[in-house]
């Protein structure tokens, strides 16, 4: 019969009791939503990473021989390792895409994955392995020819496999601001299958390789070296046809020595990979650049990190509306029980245990929060977890995309129904310790007392209808405090929500006129010389600009768990291509400066003055720069300096690009490959951050959802609670528009309040937000006037909406009834 | 031995400064199958006395012994037992369960206790049987309080306590569920105690207590008790 009377009873307050069912459904719904898609994730990238037997360890140089190679695998905990060499290939096509080209000898580390045609075969002398994306986009199929160009060198091979590798999660070029599958991809290939003796007898001829660099790094020309000692004469007198010749007869394997693999990539069986540096630069007698884990391989890092601050973020909407569920459910159950006081009192009179009382009410919010729960559990993942998902392949690459489930969900569920069902027995607790005699009687009134606004010395200037609602809230706190929060919450949410959208409108004025102070960006060709590329920039009025990637550290040869991943980036200081400080305020880099990036500097908790360490990822010689400034960028980490002080460190100064304001749409010129103008780049931009549209529609669509939730049971509490006080108004002759001023007024205060506290609050949720998304960004929080305006206007819009549903209620008041009571 | 001993009870409210004695030294016994009628102004300590036998509180001091059981010396379990195996309670305001039908309301006491009577059997023997399936919000006062009795004898409890059971009814609907009440004290051979303020009642009945200011003014027995529809109200 008491479930009979929960149904009922449920019927009979059905939207505050929907409410409880929507918030247990909304904090399930939008955690399991969220967290789903990273667990899919997660499974899929591990099976991944399994599959393909992914390397744990990255160790990069000058260049790995067989015998360093068995040195490493012979150490402790090292249970495999392969070398392999990658080169930086341009495609065919108009966009003069690259490609990294990977050679191996073997592949039984990082295997790649096969989508389409055979598995890699690193014996292969006629096939290459293109990846998926890539090919997808320049309609490549198994079958098809493709050719790559390095150094003057043309490989074509047919392409066997359409393959995808754990490294490439995230890739995108150096100078783009999101990834493009079009202009950017990979490949592997046999390095047997490499034409290194075309390869080496260009870069004899262009210069790029000396006798003195062939005589360092192969035995090439030693039979050479020695015909000419015997004549008396030097190694200077060797020609370039010398060479050339001496190429033609040479057999492979001595011509792979000036194509060293630069790579060793390696299997351990221990958790800290890193932990190994120190046997492996043993093993290397220290002659390695750059020793990295799975964590620190940017391919892979971006997804974790992005799947990092998805679990953070998935955790903030649960506690949000699970505290807001908490304060509806002991609001609405307090007064159901004040309400049902003289039927718990006939229930203990006719016998009925306290415990069975107790469990009836606490049935309510528990069957209303588990059904909501369980319901958000299994439409969360499918509603939510897909969309993310659809989005996510924008930005990056896995075999597959599907929502997954974690234990973790349950616990969520289980938290809910626990804090819904607790909430109401703490309501319940206190009535069923009255006796039966007592809770029989009405409950006597409160204590009639000042509240503390009496003490306000204005108090008796006050109106009626101030003073009136002012000695309200201070009766009900708790009713009050649910309003305030429920509409700072909402109010934080759509200020996060429309503030997304006006910082990355900032972020694109930031790039785009601030640091970016160019129309085209022209990117230079392998290859091209310093001279070409300086004669090109003075055509153009334009600027060189060189980026690379680097480590940097607080010490020199620092190890890997000291070293920090970043980029450098070296410009001439023409203000075409700048920086800006943490207040996005344009700087100008001089000659002795070298500007680090804000997050970089709290990483290595540097400042102005200090000295960083930093070398070339892929060069050993560490450089020490003293910081001058910290930067600010949006979307790179490192360190800024001029070309003056760049050419101090002793590295050789390679420009990447061109940047210019000139028209260069006509421009024909062997030094670039391909160029982009500003509108194609703000474009590109604009179309990465269609995802953040998603996030802003679902923070702006929960905003109003929280608001108007929590300002309906706000104000049918209030009514309920006051009926016989609005009932003696009508009496005396109050006219039910006054009334219903009455009653908005006081959530108009409790909404406006809510709404000032909700807006700060929003700000920071939204820096938070961004601060979350790894390293690599470092977007500045920006909400404008208007988006706090229309926050507001929806927020106070709600309370007014809410006031006006009651103004039915009003009217239908039934003075008589209400005050009449029991007889 | 009695049903019903009340020995030396006093029931006291507030503290010693300012002390309100309810039931002030008052004693009494009550046998089975007597229908008894309680009489006295507001304020007299009559609902009080009826709440203490029907162990919804508990007296300051003085023993309350029913059934032979010490119900003055009970916990909250032991008396919630009490209440639902030996009392039935009657309100004045009926107090029935407004989102439960007037079968539903009976046949609540199936939860309570094992042997609890058939709802629609208790139902029909207050002549409701036609009304069962109503809502308290759709029968009259009379009705209401039939379903009410129904209710409180559906548990076959030893005793049926009402406090002013008629208090809300017009006269003739009053005459009713007296009427009733009496049949089921001679029928089925219930202790039924009353707590009215309508002095009338007292013809009806086996022993009539009256209070006065918390203590007991006038105890008489009625060795012919008039029938309730002889009575002129």
């Amino acid at each position: 019969m008491l479930l009979r009377k929960m149904y009922r009873d449920i019927k009979h307050n059905f939207m505050q009791f929907f409410t409880i069912f929507l918030l247990s459904f909304l904090a399930v719904f939008l955690y399991a939503g969220m967290a789903s898609s990273n667990v899919g994730i997660k499974q899929i990238q591990s099976q991944y990473h399994k599959d393909t037997n992914l390397a744990d360890g990255w160790i990069y140089g000058d260049g790995f021989t067989n015998e360093e190679l068995n040195a490493v695998k012979s150490l402790d905990h090292i249970s495999d390792a392969q070398l392999r060499k990658m080169i930086e290939t341009q495609g065919e096509g108009d966009n003069k895409p690259t490609i990294y080209l990977y050679l191996e000898k073997q592949n039984i580390i990082t295997k790649p994955y096969v989508i389409e045609g055979e598995a890699f075969n690193p014996d292969s002398t006629d096939g290459i392995w293109i990846n998926n994306r890539f090919a997808e986009e320049q309609n490549l199929r198994v079958g098809d020819t493709y050719s790559l160009s390095y150094h003057n060198v043309t490989i074509t091979k047919i392409i066997k496999g359409l393959i995808m590798t754990p490294e490439y999660e995230y890739y995108q070029e150096k100078t783009a601001l999101e990834p493009d599958f079009s202009k950017l991809g990979y490949a592997y290939m046999n390095l047997n299958a490499f034409p290194v003796r075309e390869y080496v007898e260009s870069l004899v001829t262009s210069g790029d390789i000396t006798v003195q660099d062939i005589l360092d790094q192969t035995s090439a020309l030693d039979d050479v070296v020695a015909q000419l000692e015997a004549n008396n004469m030097t190694t200077s007198d060797i020609t370039k046809d010398m060479i050339i010749d001496k190429i033609a007869s040479m057999p492979e394997d001595k011509l792979f020595d000036l194509l060293p693999m630069t790579e060793m990539i390696i299997k351990t069986d221990v958790s800290d990979v890193l932990a190994l540096e120190d046997k492996i630069a043993g093993a290397l007698n220290n002659d390695y650049a750059v020793f990295l884990d799975r964590n620190s391989q940017p391919g892979i890092k971006q997804l974790n990190d992005e799947i990092a601050q998805h679990d953070q973020f998935s955790f903030v909407f649960p506690v949000v509306f699970l505290t807001i569920a908490l304060l509806t459910i002991m609001t609405t159950m307090n007064r159901m029980i004040l309400e049902q006081r003289i039927q718990i009192g006939t229930m203990k009179a006719m016998g009925v245990k306290k415990r069975k009382i107790l469990l009836h009410y606490c049935s309510y919010s528990f069957f209303l929060s588990t059904v909501g729960a369980i319901l958000g559990l299994c439409t969360g993942p499918f509603s939510i977890g897909n969309a993310l998902n659809y989005f996510m392949p924008t930005m990056y690459t896995l075999p597959k995309w599907k929502s997954g489930y974690s234990s973790t969900f349950y616990l969520i569920v289980l938290m809910t129904v626990i804090v819904c069902t607790g909430a109401t027995y703490l309501s319940c607790r206190k009535i069923l310790k009255i006796n039966p005699a007592d809770t029989l009687r009405p409950a006597p009134p409160k204590n009639g007392k000042k509240c503390a606004f009496e003490h306000l010395p204005f108090w008796g200037k006050l109106s009626f209808s101030n003073q009136y609602n002012l000695r309200d809230i201070s009766r009900s706190k708790l009713r009050a405090f649910m309003c305030l929060f429920g509409t700072m919450c909402g109010m934080m949410l759509m200020v996060s929500g429309l503030g997304c959208m006006n910082t990355l409108d900032n972020v694109d004025e930031w790039m785009f006129e601030k640091l970016q102070n160019y129309q085209s960006e022209m990117i230079l060709k392998d290859g091209t010389s310093l001279s070409d590329a300086e004669q090109l920039s003075k055509t153009l009025s334009g600027e060189l600009v060189m980026t690379d990637g680097i480590e940097v550290a607080v010490e020199e040869n620092a190890n890997a768990t000291k070293k920090v991943t970043a980029s450098i980036t070296v410009t001439e200081g023409k203000g075409l291509y700048n920086i800006t400080d943490i207040n996005q305020k344009v700087m100008s880099l001089n000659d002795g400066d070298v500007a680090i990036t804000r997050k970089l500097a709290e990483k290595l908790d540097v400042s102005v003055g200090d000295t960083v360490y930093w070398h070339l990822y892929d060069k050993e010689k560490w450089v020490a720069s003293k910081v001058t400034m910290i930067n600010r960028n949006p979307q790179a980490t490192g360190i800024t300096m001029t070309r003056s002080e760049y050419d101090k460190s002793g590295y050789s100064y390679q420009p990447l690009i061109c940047v210019t304001n000139e028209n260069v749409s006509n421009i024909q010129n062997d030094a670039f490959a391909v160029t982009y103008d500003r509108i194609d780049m703000q474009a590109s931009f604009d179309n990465s951050m269609k995802s953040m549209n998603f996030i802003v529609a679902l923070l702006v669509t929960f905003a109003i959802i929280i608001t108007v939730l929590v300002l309906y049971n706000s104000g049918i509490l209030s009514f309920n609670e006051r009926v016989k006080e609005l009932a003696t108004l009508k009496v005396l002759g109050f006219q039910s528009g006054t009334i219903r001023r009455l009653l908005f007024k006081q959530n108009l205060w409790l909404s406006m309040i809510g709404a000032m506290i909700g807006a700060p609050l929003g700000k920071m949720m939204l820096q938070y937000m961004f601060d979350s998304n790894g390293d690599a960004m470092d977007y500045l929080a920006v909400i404008s006037v208007q988006s706090y305006l229309i926050s507001a206007i929806v927020v106070i819009g709600c309370s007014a909406a809410v006031s006006l549903l009651f103004s039915g209620k009003l009217k239908k008041l039934d003075m008589v009834e209400v005050l009449k009571g029991l007889e | 031995m009695s049903l019903i001993e009340f020995k030396d009870v006093v029931k006291t409210y507030g503290n010693k400064d300012n002390l309100q004695y309810a039931v002030n030294h008052v004693d009494f016994t009550i046998e089975k199958g007597e229908f008894v009628v309680i009489l006295g102004q507001s304020g007299a300590g009559k609902s009080t006395v009826l709440n203490i036998l029907g162990g919804m509180d508990q007296p300051t001091s003085g023993s309350v012994l029913i059934n032979n059981q010490l119900i003055s010396s009970m916990n909250d379990k032991q008396l919630s037992n009490y209440r639902a195996t030996t009392v039935g309670f009657i309100f004045q305001f009926y107090n029935l369960l407004p989102s439960l039908t007037a079968l539903e309301n009976v046949a609540l006491t199936k939860d309570i206790v094992k042997n609890a009577f058939d709802a629609k059997e208790m139902i029909a023997s207050v002549g409701l049987l036609e009304h069962k399936d109503k809502f308290p919000s759709q029968m009259s006062g009379g009705e209401q309080q039939r379903v009410s009795i129904a209710r409180a004898l559906s548990k076959n409890p030893d005793i049926i306590l009402g406090d002013e059971p008629t208090g809300a009814l017009d006269s003739q609907t009053g005459v009713m569920v007296l009427e009733l009440l009496r049949n089921m004290c001679k029928e089925r051979n219930k202790t039924v105690i009353i707590v009215t303020h309508n002095a009338d009642f007292a013809q009806c009945a086996d022993k009539v207590i009256r209070m006065k200011n918390g203590k007991i003014k006038e105890l008489t027995i009625n060795d012919n008790p008039a029938p309730v529809r002889e009575v002129e109200w």
